[in-house]
């Protein structure tokens, strides 16, 4: 069973992966402003981001970002899969259609070093602490315990 | 007149939640807010990659003293899920009860907690003598009052027996009037009212947008609960009601956590009323490895939706553990609260959320025309008040 989303003029299809839970993989990172307008105007606003997941691949080159909705409509999870190179980590900011990424966006960027853009409130020590400097501690490679 | 800045935490002395709330206040009037976090970044998803499955789970167990099953009970539903393990019925009624115990002390403790800010010290004493007995009914249970390392991959560690049952009886029957009667207390006292009331309001709509969960969402109107929406562990055995309302204010959420907290009674009754005779875990001893895949664990924490998000590539170590954890979203997400309040309304609406912080003596004054910043301590602007 799938499900169908008007996006960019033409049908995208969902793919349903468990009970609850829809699939779909965004080639291009910055369609995901597209795809989260679509889902908005799908469920008439009946949606929230749930969370912004990021997986560091280095044997493939890519940090995965995981956009994860919950549609009140369908009650399942809306998991849009996307990923940006690592070594250009460069992504499009979801805040100007979903403000709620914002903290998201902020913690990736702090821990992943995934600059969104269009998102000013970019910085390192959101989270960590400020001895790490500008280190990435869940990239892969990143050892804090031996200081980078 | 001045716009100064008050910083309010890292640290206090009643929750212990270090966070800094920058609130910019011209006179009484709360301008705007800016949240400070990073005082406690512990690295648990660096430390989860790092260490065994089954290590992970005493990690996963400690992100939090409050809910801490909730955490486990994330965590290891993740693990079944990628393992395919199938829970036998007794372990899953017996986790729903234990977490229903760790919502009832959460609400309850937010409710004391609430009071105590408010300047109502003696509801605060009440609520926490009584909350004392959710927290010796959760040692009966689970092993220990706070942190309980219960939930393993498979089932629970500890069986509950007849005499156990009939002490979670007796208690709910007191607590159940308990709760009743504070529920009152917050709904027609005149006073608590008034600091309540249209205070911090979150619209339907501002709700969703900002991606808020659990109580301050349900407070709202916003119809989501995890245990509802895609039940787990025992929660599609019992029937219970989700509590919402619609007014979105302080009051709102004070409510819907009292009024959830008569919900966990009647989850926990029915439970044990029905609770399936039979084996408490499904293996012996739980796997050293899983299986690669992934999986989306939620449940519904007493803060609200908790997920959990591990990656396994096969191996002794997880290799992606993502936490989202509630107040993640509601604290960082709701600074628009804020609007229109007074300076004394701040650390309510922080509360209503369910985290707490202080104020530090001193404030940093901002000077408009110049852009000047300085920090004075607070009996200096006082003198200079007089």
């Amino acid at each position: 069973m799938s499900l169908r989303l008007k996006f960019k003029d033409k049908e995208l299809e969902l793919k349903r992966v468990e009970s609850s839970r829809y699939e779909v993989m965004l080639e291009r990172q910055g369609d995901i402003v597209d795809f989260a307008k679509a889902l908005i105007d799908e469920t008439e606003r009946e949606v929230y981001l749930m969370s912004i997941n990021a997986i560091d691949y280095p044997d493939k080159g890519v940090i995965e970002l995981r956009y994860l909705f919950w549609s009140l409509k369908h009650k399942s999870i809306i998991d849009a899969r996307t990923h940006v190179p690592r070594d250009k980590p460069i992504a499009e900011s979801l805040i100007e259609v979903v403000p709620g990424a914002k903290p998201y966006e902020q913690e990736i960027y702090d821990l992943f070093g995934v600059m969104f853009r269009g998102n000013k409130w970019l910085r390192d020590g959101f989270f960590k602490p400020p001895d790490m400097g500008t280190m990435k501690p869940l990239l892969k490679q990143a050892s804090p315990s031996r200081k980078g | 007149m001045p716009v100064i800045e008050i910083p309010v935490g890292p640290q206090h002395p009643a929750l212990h939640e270090p966070i800094l709330l920058r609130v910019r206040v011209r006179g009484e009037e709360v301008v705007g807010v800016d949240i400070v976090t990073g005082y406690n970044h512990r690295g648990i998803e660096w430390l989860a990659e790092r260490n065994t499955w089954l290590k992970t789970l005493y990690i996963a167990t400690r992100v939090c003293g409050i809910c801490n099953l909730m955490h486990a009970t994330c965590y290891v539903q993740a693990l079944e899920k990628l393992n395919n393990i199938k829970l036998p019925e007794r372990a899953l009624a017996l986790r729903t009860i234990a977490m229903e115990l760790e919502r009832l002390h959460s609400h309850m403790l937010l409710a004391a907690v609430m009071a105590e800010i408010l300047g109502f010290e003696s509801l605060f004493m009440l609520i926490m003598r009584d909350r004392e007995k959710i927290m010796l009914l959760k040692e009966l249970v689970t092993g220990n009052r706070v942190l309980s390392d219960y939930v393993w991959p498979g089932g629970v560690r500890r069986d509950i027996d007849d005499g156990i049952v009939e002490k979670i009886k007796r208690a709910l029957d007191y607590i159940e009037k308990r709760i009743l009667y504070y529920r009152d207390v917050y709904e027609n006292d005149k006073l608590l009212r008034l600091r309540l009331e249209d205070i911090g309001v979150i619209k339907y709509n501002e709700a969703l947008l900002y991606g808020l969960v659990g109580p301050t969402a349900r407070a709202s109107g916003v119809r989501i609960d995890v245990r509802k929406d895609t039940p787990y562990a025992w929660y599609d055995e019992v029937d219970f009601n989700m509590v919402t309302r619609k007014e979105g204010d302080c009051l709102a959420r004070v409510l819907v956590r009292l009024e959830e907290s008569l919900e966990s009674i009647k989850i926990i009754r029915q439970a044990i009323n029905k609770l399936p005779k039979g084996p408490i875990a499904a293996l012996r001893i739980p796997p050293r490895t899983f299986r690669p895949g992934e999986a989306i664990s939620r449940v519904e924490a007493p803060r609200g939706e908790l997920i959990y998000h591990v990656v396994s590539r096969g191996g002794r170590t997880p290799y992606r553990v993502r936490i989202r954890t509630p107040s993640f979203t509601n604290i960082l997400n709701s600074v628009f609260a804020y609007r229109d309040a007074t300076l004394s309304d701040v650390p309510v609406i922080l509360a209503s959320f369910d985290p707490c912080i202080s104020c530090m003596e001193r404030i940093m004054v901002v000077d408009e025309r110049t852009g000047e910043q300085r920090l004075e301590p607070i009996r200096k602007i006082v003198r200079k008040r007089r």
